[in-house]
C-alpha cells in the first residue's frame, strides 16, 4: 500500500512528506530523542503553529525507521521514564542533505511563481 | 532501494517481524505520561493533568491502529486474515470443498498432462545438436495429378530427394529416411526388427554421437552395413564391444555391424515403432534386389528432412523448393505442387503446420469442454455453499464489514481453493503422463517431462483464470445478500434465492450440454465398431493371407505362385498393388477425354485377386496384357453411368501413363464388381477401377492368398515362402487380424469419449445433487406448508425438482441442437469416422439420453425421496 492511505487529512496542517524532513532535521540538530520530546520541539520550531497527533507522528517514525533513516531504541528519559530514543542513521544523514537540497529547490521554484517579480 | 527495503521491512512486519504490538503501545503510553508530567509540572493536579493528557493525545487505539498499519501491509495483513478464515470455513465444509479441489484438480491435471505432451511431442526441439535448423519438409498437390503412395502422400520419391538436395542450397545437408520391417536371422531362430533406412546425409541432418562405433556416413550408400540400436545392442550383444564388426544376416543377406545409436534415437519419432537397426536405403534396395523405388519419380515413400544452412532461412529454402516443385510440375500438367518446410518435430507431419493446428485446435476445443465441465462443477458447489452461508454473510454485514470485504475474503477462498487445485492437478498430470509412458510408444518423451517452471505456471495459470472465471457468479451473489431478511432467518423463503437457483440451473444445464454430446460421440463409435465388425466387407477376412512386397519381390515371385497354388487348404492366389485394408492408389477418371476431373481410387491387380477375395463378377476379369481393358467397382459404375449394369463396354478416360503424362488414355469396362470395404471398415470404397499389374513394377506386388482357415495351413504358406527365398522367415500377414487393428482408433476415441463424457455426467449428477439437496433442506418450510394445504406429491416434486430438472431439459435440448448442426454440417467427414454409422443415428442420440436420464434420475430421487417422506407437521416445526 502507499502511504495515501495514512495521510488521511489529520488535525494537523503537517503533510507527511514535509513532517518526515522536519523529523530527520530536528534529530540532526538535536541528537537523540524520543517522540515526545521530538514532538513538543518541532512545535516549538514551527513557533507552536503546528499540532503534532500521535497518530501521525508515530507512523512517520515507524517509516524513517523501515527505511533505514533513523534508529531507535529504548533508554531512560531526563524524568526516569523509559522512553524509546530515536537517533539519525548515517544514511539519515545522507538523506537529510539530499532532501534539503530538493527542498529548497521546490520551494525556489515555487516562490518565483508567488512573487513573480523575483523572477528574472 | 530505500522504497525496497522499506517494503521487505512491511512484509516481515505483517508476518509478525519487527516492533510487537506491545512495544508500541508502551511507547505511545510513555508520550501520553510525559505530556501528564507536563501538565503536572505546569501545576495541575495529577487527575487534572492525566486527563488534560489524554484529551489532547487521544486515543491511543486508533494511533496504535495507525502505527500497525504502517509497520506491515495493511492488505497483505488482512489478506493473511481472511487466508486464515477461508481455510477455517473450507475446513467446516471438508466434503463439499474437497470435492471442489478435485473436480478443478482433475481437470488441471489432464489439461496439463496433455498440453505438456503435445508441447514435448510437437513444439520441443529434438534432441540433436542445433535443432532448430533442422526442418521437415512436405508436399501437397493440388489440381489432377496420379501418384503412388506408400506411407503419407506428404512424401517424397528417390528422384525428387535427391533433385531438392542437390537444387536446395538453403539446405546445408538434406537427407530421407524410411521404415522397414525386417526379419534377422541368428543362430537358433528369427527376429522380426523395426528398422529406418536412410539416406546418406541422414545423420549430418542429426548430428548423433554414437554409443559404439561410428554412425552411417554418405560412403556408405551402397556397402551393406548397419547400425544397431542402443536396446538391441543390450539385449542381443550383451552391450559388447565385439558386437562392432559382427554379422547379422538381415533378409537373407549379411550385413555388417558398424555401430550402435544411442538410446534416445530409438524414439526420435513418435508416431512410429522403435527403431532397432539404421540402414543405408540405397545399399539396402539392392539386397532386396528392388531398384525400381530409386528410379520412380511419382512416388510417396520417404519422409524428407534436412539441415538449413547458417546464412538461411526457412523462408529462403521454401522458394528455392518451391522453384524446383515448379520444374516437377511441367513434367505433370495439371498438377500444382506446394512444398512446406518447418522445423522437424517428434512427429512426422510432413512438414505441414496446418495438421499441427488443426491437432492443436481440435484438442483446445476438448480442453475448454473440460473446463467448461470442471469449472461450473466447482461454481455450483462454490454457490451452493454460498447460499448456505447466506446468514453468516448476512451477520457479517451486520457487523459492519463492507460488501468489498465479503468479496475479498470469498477471493481468498478461491485463491486457496485454485491453488489447492493447481497443485493436486499437477500430481494427476505426473501420474497420468507415468501411466501414458507405459501404454504408448513415447515412452522417453513422456518421462522425459518434468514438472518444471512451465508445467507449475500452466497448472497454477489456468486454475486461477478457472477459479476467478467461475468465482465471480459466487461472488456476485454474496453482494446481493439482504441483510435484514436473512438475520430473520427467513433467506430462501418462498422463491427468495431464486436467483441463485436460477444460476445454478444454467450452470447444470452448461455441464449437460457438455456431457451429453460426449456420451453420444462414445456411443457412436461404440456402434461404429461394432456395425463395422459385424458388417460384411463384401469379402470374407477369415481365411484370407498377405504377403508383404518385399517379401514377394525377389525373382521367385512366380515360382512362389506356382507352389502356393500346390499347398493343401490354399484355393487361390492373387497378386495386386495394394492389399485390402493396407492404403490405396489415388488417381483421377472420366467418361469424356476432355477432361481428368473425378478424383477416384485405382489398384493394380492380376487375374487371381478377386478370385482370391472371393468376389462374384459381372462381365469378365481382363486377361494379362489386355492394357486396353479395366474393372471397375460398383460404386464407379454408379458414379458414372448411373447402375452396375451398364457401365460394361463402357470407355472410361484415366491419365496415361508417366511416359506420356498430361494425356488420358480410354480403358474399355469388362468387369464390374461389387462394392467392397477396403479401405476403412464399415464404408464402402471410393469409386475404384482395376487395372491389370504391370509386371516391370512386381517389386512392389502383395500376394493376396485364399485358404483353409486353420494355423495349419498358415504355417504350410510360411514353409512355401522359406522354401522359395531359402532365407526368409514367414512374413504371412492374416487381413482378418489387420480387420481388427483397424477398429482400433474409433474404439480408443469410442473410450476416451465415453470415459470424459461419463465422468462428466458423474459430475453433472453431484450438481444436480446438491442443488436438489440443498433446495430440500432450505424449502422444508415451504414444503410442509404445501402440504398442510393438501399439495399432492407430485406437486411437491415439481416445486423440489422442476427448477433443476428444467436445467437439465435445456441443456439437453442445447446439446442435441449443438449435435445435430455438427452432424448436418460435417456429415461427408464423419460417416468414415464412425464406420460409416450416420452421425445422426437415432439410436446413439436416444442411448445418450437415456444413460443422461438415468444418471440424473439417481441423482435427483435420492433427495427428492426425503421431501416426500416428510411430514407437514415435522417439516413445519424444523427450523
Amino acid at each position: 500500500m502507499s502511504d495515501a492511505t495514512n495521510s488521511r487529512p489529520e488535525k494537523t496542517d503537517v503533510w507527511q512528506g514535509t513532517l518526515a524532513l522536519m523529523v530527520l532535521k530536528t534529530l540532526e540538530a538535536m541528537g537523540p530523542l524520543h517522540g515526545f520530546g521530538l514532538a513538543r520541539r518541532i512545535e516549538q520550531t514551527s513557533g507552536h503553529r503546528l499540532v503534532l497527533n500521535p497518530g501521525t507522528l508515530y507512523p512517520t517514525l515507524l517509516k524513517l525507521e523501515q527505511e533505514g533513516s533513523i534508529a531507535s531504541e529504548w533508554g531512560t528519559s531526563d524524568n526516569n521514564r523509559r522512553a524509546r530514543f530515536y537517533r539519525l542513521t548515517r544514511a539519515g544523514r545522507k538523506q537529510v542533505e539530499r532532501e534539503t537540497r530538493d527542498w529548497e529547490n521546490a520551494t525556489d521554484i515555487l516562490s518565483r511563481f508567488l512573487t513573480p517579480r523575483r523572477a528574472r | 532501494m530505500r522504497p525496497i527495503r522499506s517494503w521487505l521491512r512491511r512484509v516481515t512486519g505483517t508476518l509478525g517481524g519487527g516492533r510487537s504490538d506491545a512495544d508500541i503501545n508502551g511507547e505511545l503510553q510513555t508520550h501520553r505520561e510525559m505530556l501528564a508530567d507536563e501538565y503536572r509540572r505546569s501545576g495541575m493536579t495529577p487527575d487534572a493533568a492525566r486527563q488534560r493528557a489524554a484529551a489532547e493525545f487521544g486515543s491511543i487505539a486508533a494511533a496504535s491502529d495507525a502505527c500497525r498499519d504502517r509497520r506491515g501491509l495493511p492488505s497483505l495483513d488482512s489478506f493473511v486474515r481472511d487466508g486464515r478464515m477461508a481455510l477455517r470455513s473450507l475446513a467446516r465444509t471438508p466434503v463439499l470443498s474437497t470435492s471442489m479441489i478435485l473436480v478443478l484438480g482433475l481437470g488441471i491435471g489432464i489439461a496439463t498432462a496433455i498440453v505438456a505432451a503435445f508441447h514435448a511431442v510437437v513444439w520441443e526441439a529434438l534432441p540433436v545438436a542445433g535443432a532448430d535448423r533442422v526442418v521437415e519438409l512436405g508436399q501437397r498437390f493440388e489440381g489432377e495429378f496420379d501418384r503412388r503412395v506408400q506411407g503419407h502422400l506428404t512424401q517424397f520419391s528417390y528422384p525428387e530427394v535427391e533433385t531438392y538436395r542437390q537444387a536446395t542450397r538453403a539446405l546445408s545437408a538434406a537427407a530421407a529416411s524410411t521404415r522397414a520391417d525386417i526379419v534377422w536371422r541368428y543362430d537358433g531362430g528369427t527376429r522380426s526388427l523395426h528398422g529406418t533406412l536412410v539416406t546418406g546425409k541422414f545423420f549430418d541432418v542429426f548430428p548423433v554421437v554414437p554409443r559404439a562405433g561410428r554412425m552411417l556416413t554418405p560412403g556408405d550408400a551402397r556397402t551393406p552395413v548397419a547400425v544397431i540400436s542402443h536396446g538391441l545392442w543390450a539385449t542381443a550383444f550383451a552391450s559388447s564391444a565385439a558386437a562392432i564388426g559382427q554379422t547379422m544376416w538381415l533378409d537373407g543377406s549379411p550385413v555388417t555391424i558398424v555401430g550402435v545409436a544411442p538410446a534416445w534415437l530409438s524414439s526420435l519419432q513418435v508416431d512410429q515403432p522403435d527403431s532397432s537397426v539404421w540402414l543405408p536405403l540405397q545399399a539396402w534396395q539392392s539386397i532386396r534386389g528392388d531398384q525400381v523405388p530409386l528410379t520412380t519419380a511419382n512416388l510417396s515413400w520417404l519422409r524428407m528432412v534436412g539441415r538449413l544452412a547458417d546464412d538461411a532461412s526457412i523462408a529462403s529454402a521454401r522458394s528455392e523448393a518451391a522453384a524446383v516443385a515448379a520444374l516437377f510440375d511441367r513434367d505433370y500438367p495439371g498438377r500444382h505442387t506446394t512444398i512446406e518446410i518447418n522445423r522437424a518435430s517428434r512427429i512426422n507431419w510432413g512438414g505441414f503446420r496446418s495438421v499441427v493446428l488443426t491437432v492443436g485446435g481440435s484438442l483446445s476445443v476438448f480442453l475448454a469442454v473440460l473446463f467448461l465441465i470442471c469449472g461450473s462443477n466447482a461454481a455450483a458447489l462454490l454457490l451452493a455453499r454460498g447460499a448456505a452461508r447466506q446468514k453468516e454473510v448476512a451477520v457479517r454485514l451486520a457487523l459492519g464489514a463492507s460488501r468489498f470485504q465479503i468479496v475479498r475474503q470469498l477471493g481468498v477462498e478461491i485463491v486457496i481453493i485454485a491453488a489447492a487445485s493447481a497443485l493436486t492437478g499437477i500430481v494427476i498430470c505426473i501420474v497420468s503422463l507415468h501411466q501414458l509412458a507405459s501404454r504408448v510408444p513415447m515412452e522417453d518423451v513422456l518421462l522425459g517431462i518434468h514438472p518444471d517452471v512451465r508445467v507449475f505456471g500452466f497448472a497454477f495459470a489456468i486454475a486461477f483464470v478457472v477459479a476467478l472465471l467461475f468465482g465471480l457468479a459466487p461472488a456476485r451473489q454474496a453482494l446481493s445478500v439482504d441483510c435484514l431478511t436473512n438475520l430473520k432467518g427467513e433467506g430462501s423463503f418462498l422463491g427468495r434465492s431464486l436467483s441463485g437457483l436460477r444460476l445454478r440451473r444454467a450452470l447444470i444445464s452448461v455441464q449437460i450440454a457438455a456431457s451429453l454430446p460426449l456420451l453420444v460421440v462414445a456411443v457412436l463409435f461404440g456402434r461404429g465398431v461394432t456395425q463395422a465388425w459385424r458388417s460384411d466387407p463384401g469379402f470374407s477376412t477369415k481365411g484370407l493371407y498377405a504377403i508383404e512386397p518385399s517379401r514377394a519381390a525377389k525373382s521367385g515371385s512366380a515360382a512362389l505362385v506356382e507352389r502356393l497354388h500346390v499347398v493343401p487348404g490354399v484355393r487361390a492366389v492373387g497378386r495386386t498393388l495394394v492389399a485390402p485394408f493396407f492404403g490405396h492408389g489415388s488417381s483421377h477418371a472420366a467418361t469424356d477425354a476432355g477432361r481428368l476431373s473425378e478424383p477416384v481410387h485405382v489398384n493394380q491387380v492380376d487375374s487371381g485377386y478377386f478370385q482370391a477375395l472371393g468376389v462374384p463378377f459381372a462381365g469378365r476379369m481382363f486377361l494379362s496384357g489386355e492394357h486396353d481393358a479395366t474393372v471397375v467397382n460398383a460404386q464407379l459404375a454408379r458414379r458414372f453411368w448411373g447402375d452396375d449394369r451398364s457401365a460394361l463396354d463402357r470407355v472410361l478416360y484415366v491419365p496415361g501413363s508417366q511416359s506420356d503424362a498430361g494425356t488420358s488414355r480410354p480403358l474399355r469396362v469388362v468387369g464390374v464388381v461389387p462394392a467392397l470395404e477396403t479401405t476403412t471398415l464399415g464404408v464402402s470404397d471410393e469409386p475404384t477401377y482395376y487395372l491389370p499389374l504391370d509386371e516391370s513394377r512386381s517389386s512392389s506386388m502383395w500376394l493376396l492368398v485364399r485358404a483353409d482357415p486353420n494355423p495349419e495351413v498358415k504355417a504350410l504358406i510360411g514353409d512355401q515362402i522359406r522354401a522359395t527365398y531359402s532365407e526368409l522367415s514367414a512374413g504371412v500377414l492374416e487381413i482378418d487380424a489387420r480387420r481388427l487393428a483397424a477398429t482400433r482408433p474409433a474404439r480408443v476415441a469410442g473410450l476416451v469419449a465415453g470415459a470424459v463424457g461419463l465422468l462428466a455426467l458423474v459430475v453433472a449428477a453431484v450438481g444436480v445433487h446438491g442443488v436438489i439437496a440443498y433446495t430440500v433442506a432450505n424449502r422444508t418450510r415451504d414444503i410442509g406448508i404445501y402440504q398442510a394445504l393438501g399439495a399432492r406429491p407430485g406437486e411437491v416434486l415439481r416445486v423440489v425438482v422442476g427448477w433443476t430438472l428444467g436445467g437439465v431439459a435445456i441443456g439437453s435440448a442445447c446439446a442435441v441442437a449443438l449435435l445435430l448442426v455438427a452432424a448436418l454440417t460435417f456429415r461427408r467427414q464423419l460417416v468414415p469416422i464412425f464406420n460409416g454409422v450416420n452421425p445422426l443415428d437415432l439410436p446413439s442420440f436416444a442411448a445418450g439420453l437415456l444413460i443422461l436420464a438415468a444418471v440424473i434420475g439417481v441423482a435427483a430421487f435420492l433427495p427428492a425421496r426425503r421431501a416426500l417422506g416428510m411430514t407437514p407437521f415435522a417439516a413445519l416445526r424444523r427450523e
